[in-house]
């Protein structure tokens, strides 16, 4: 059984199609790196996968469920998507108690202490989120995405508007969260940082896939798409 | 398909000439109301206007729940365009009301039940198509437009006993004679066949209504087609 | 391990509450504006006491609603900010609790918003306490709570259309319009001091309405939640 297939997903928006045709399965334990042009449907498909959107045709499965069918499936699914998540004007703690009583966490407070602790969010965990600066929401945003000890991890740009410390740690916990079993797809526009913890790329180009393979290759194929349409690789915020 | 749009358009042609047809029954062929006179004669479009309107709606209905089990684009199209001529023909009742009352009743506007709850009706479906143009993507417009299908048809019968309640308290407008109780043999024959007239015109611009969107919709693959080959 | 619903109900509830105690972004408005049309009605109107008794009832169902409209229609458009809401929709939560939770804490929000409003309402009309005033209590209560149900439903419906501050009540008003002719005939017969047999039938339209449109909306809810994000 595979940790996420997906089987000719097709998201169509107005005139275009954010996605088109998208198959893709990933193994138990396996980590992809998810990348492709802004527009090229990264994001659409993360959502897709996380069960937040339906695709217009094609079919998802998570541990050969239907997350749409079964709610409880959804708890295995641990999404970090561009927002933060979290409701700004509770603290970190409070948002990250709600979260854990949704989960169905059996004592959400201790887990709510030891997931703080994990990501060193001590600090500032009883602050208001909407204080907190862009990396320490985005680590509070992981914390609430590891509440229900999560098997799949889908993550849209963790490392965007990280400053390169953070983007340390948060690859640390990434891949102290793989050794543990955790299969996971990250988007992303930094192809190095993300291969050194992928072990598979797959690219995106208007919505379908183009390339899907290892590492090197990839590197290649990467530039390519990433160069051939000419256009100016805009900077993410 | 090419047999059933010949079926289709055939029908156009047997509604041409019924419609002509009804016009010589309505207009020459059933007697003058007694005391009403020739105003009476409105009577052949109004009511016939109030079944196709709901039976519009009640297709919005059906529709709608189709879709939501089905998710088949085919059953949205269908509760828009019944929905689009619903309304219109919903218009047509609430303007051919009043100008029948104004010599019948000597008012413009009476909240009676059915005219009160016509207006109602009015409001929830221009509601309705007034959501679907404010909403961009064509899944989420068919869902949501599906929800509030449901929700409107729903309250349809509510709204009628409420209305029908509401004005038990107060006098009721006199009618002279109950519609359709004690209609003239003549009378009967222009109703029943403008009727059935009537529904035939509803099907089929409910048909050619859905049909455009289908071809919207088709050109819209095309385009999206075309740009990825691009 | 299973999440307990009654606990996930309590858990989207008490958030709701914390998170308007910390803001105060919908109370205070609707109270202010609840405010306001009470007092336009006593400009817009000058009626002798006895009229003033039939159309008082009119009256507070329309501030009541015009203004929980405005409260109730940014209900999930807060919880969209910050992308909080398609979190809250990753749990494996039932959609129809969801609902609830929502439908529970807009009710409790709508109620203290008549608790402020009433006494004010008392005071600019002249009433003094009537017989009967834990009927009109009852009366308020049921009509509000099909007013939230409605209301509930077609804000999260609205959520990701263009001007949906504007298309809320146009959804909601008509739907409406049954359960607010109960409401104010239940209101207005109290109010005149009629027999209480009199308003029975009203409080039996609302009460109808209210099963049914909650139960409605508690099973179109998952549907319109779906394609939000």
């Amino acid at each position: 059984m595979d940790a996420l297939q997906t089987s000719g997903v097709t998201k169509v928006y107005g005139r275009s199609y954010a996605l088109k045709d998208v198959s893709l399965t990933l193994a138990r334990g396996e980590c992809v790196g998810l990348f492709g042009q802004n527009g090229a449907g990264k994001s659409t498909l993360l959502r897709i996968c996380a069960a937040l959107l339906r695709p217009s045709s094609g079919s998802v499965m998570v541990f050969g469920s239907d997350p749409w069918k079964h709610v409880a499936q959804r708890a295995a699914i641990g999404f970090l998507g561009h927002g933060v998540g979290l409701y700004p004007s509770l603290t970190v703690r409070e948002n990250l108690e709600y979260f854990a009583h949704l989960a169905g966490v059996a004592v959400p407070a201790d887990r709510v202490r030891e997931i703080i602790d994990r990501l060193e969010l001590g600090v500032y965990a009883d602050a208001e989120v909407r204080c907190l600066s862009r990396g320490w929401q985005q680590r509070a945003a992981i914390a609430r995405g590891l509440l229900g000890e999560p098997h799949l991890l889908l993550w849209d740009e963790p490392f965007s508007g990280l400053d390169e410390r953070t983007s340390e740690r948060m690859s640390e916990v990434l891949i102290q969260l793989r050794s543990g079993g955790c299969t996971c797809l990250v988007s992303s526009h930094d192809y190095e940082r993300t291969m050194a913890l992928c072990d598979r790329a797959v690219i995106l180009e208007r919505g379908r896939i183009a390339y899907d393979g290892g590492e090197q290759e990839g590197r290649v194929a990467y530039r390519g798409i990433m160069g051939l349409a000419g256009k100016r690789e805009r900077v993410e915020t | 398909m090419r047999e059933r749009d010949t079926v289709w358009s055939t029908l156009s042609y047997v509604l041409f000439f019924a419609m002509l047809t009804s016009l010589y029954l309505i207009f020459l062929f059933a007697p003058i109301e007694r005391t009403m006179g020739h105003v009476q004669r409105i009577f052949y479009f109004h009511v016939p206007s109030a079944w196709v309107a709901f039976l519009a709606f009640f297709m919005v209905f059906l529709a709608s729940v189709a879709y939501i089990m089905t998710r088949n684009l085919r059953y949205d199209r269908l509760a828009l365009a019944s929905a689009e001529v619903g309304v219109i023909f919903c218009t047509i009742v609430l303007v051919t009301g009043p100008i029948w009352a104004r010599p019948a009743w000597g008012i413009w506007w009476t909240w009676d039940a059915r005219l009160t709850s016509t207006l109602v009706l009015w409001l929830i479906y221009a509601s309705y198509l007034l959501l679907r143009g404010f909403v961009e993507e064509e899944r989420r417009k068919a869902l949501l437009a599906a929800v509030v299908g449901i929700v409107g048809f729903v309250d349809v019968p509510i709204v009628y006993m409420s209305i029908r309640w509401w004005r038990t308290q107060h006098p009721q407008p006199v009618f002279a004679g109950g519609e359709g109780s004690g209609l003239d043999p003549q009378m009967r024959l222009a109703f029943f066949f403008t009727l059935a007239v009537f529904t035939i015109l509803f099907a089929i611009l409910t048909r050619l209504s859905a049909g455009v969107r289908r071809a919207e919709q088709d050109l819209a693959e095309l385009d999206r087609l075309i740009a990825i080959k691009e | 391990m299973a999440p307990h619903p009654l606990k996930q109900l309590a858990s989207l509830y008490s958030k709701d509450i914390k998170l308007e105690f910390r803001s105060r972004e919908s109370l205070l408005p609707m109270f202010v504006f609840g405010l306001l049309v009470l007092t336009i009605f006593n400009f817009s109107f000058e009626f002798s006491p006895a009229e003033m008794k039939s159309a008082a009832g009119g009256m507070l169902w329309i501030a009541f609603t015009f203004s929980l409209t405005l409260g109730i229609s940014r209900s999930f458009g807060l919880e969209k900010e910050y992308g909080s809401l398609d979190s809250t929709l990753l749990m494996p939560v039932d959609r129809g609790l969801i609902f609830l939770g929502k439908l529970l804490s807009n009710f409790t929000f709508a109620l203290v918003q008549e608790a402020l409003l009433l006494p004010f309402f008392f005071v600019f009309f002249n009433f003094s306490l009537f017989p009967d005033f834990g009927w009109f209590l009852a009366v308020i209560c049921l009509g509000t709570f099909g007013f939230c149900a409605v209301s509930t439903l077609f804000s999260a419906l609205t959520l990701s259309a263009r001007m949906r501050e504007i298309l809320m009540p146009l959804l909601v008003f008509p739907v409406y319009i049954p359960a607010v002719i109960g409401s104010v005939k239940a209101a207005s017969t109290i109010i005149r001091g009629e027999p209480l047999a009199w308003a029975a039938m009203w409080i039996k339209l609302i009460v109808v309405f209210d099963i049914v449109f909650a139960t409605l909306a508690y099973i179109l809810f998952e549907f319109v939640l779906e394609e939000q994000s």
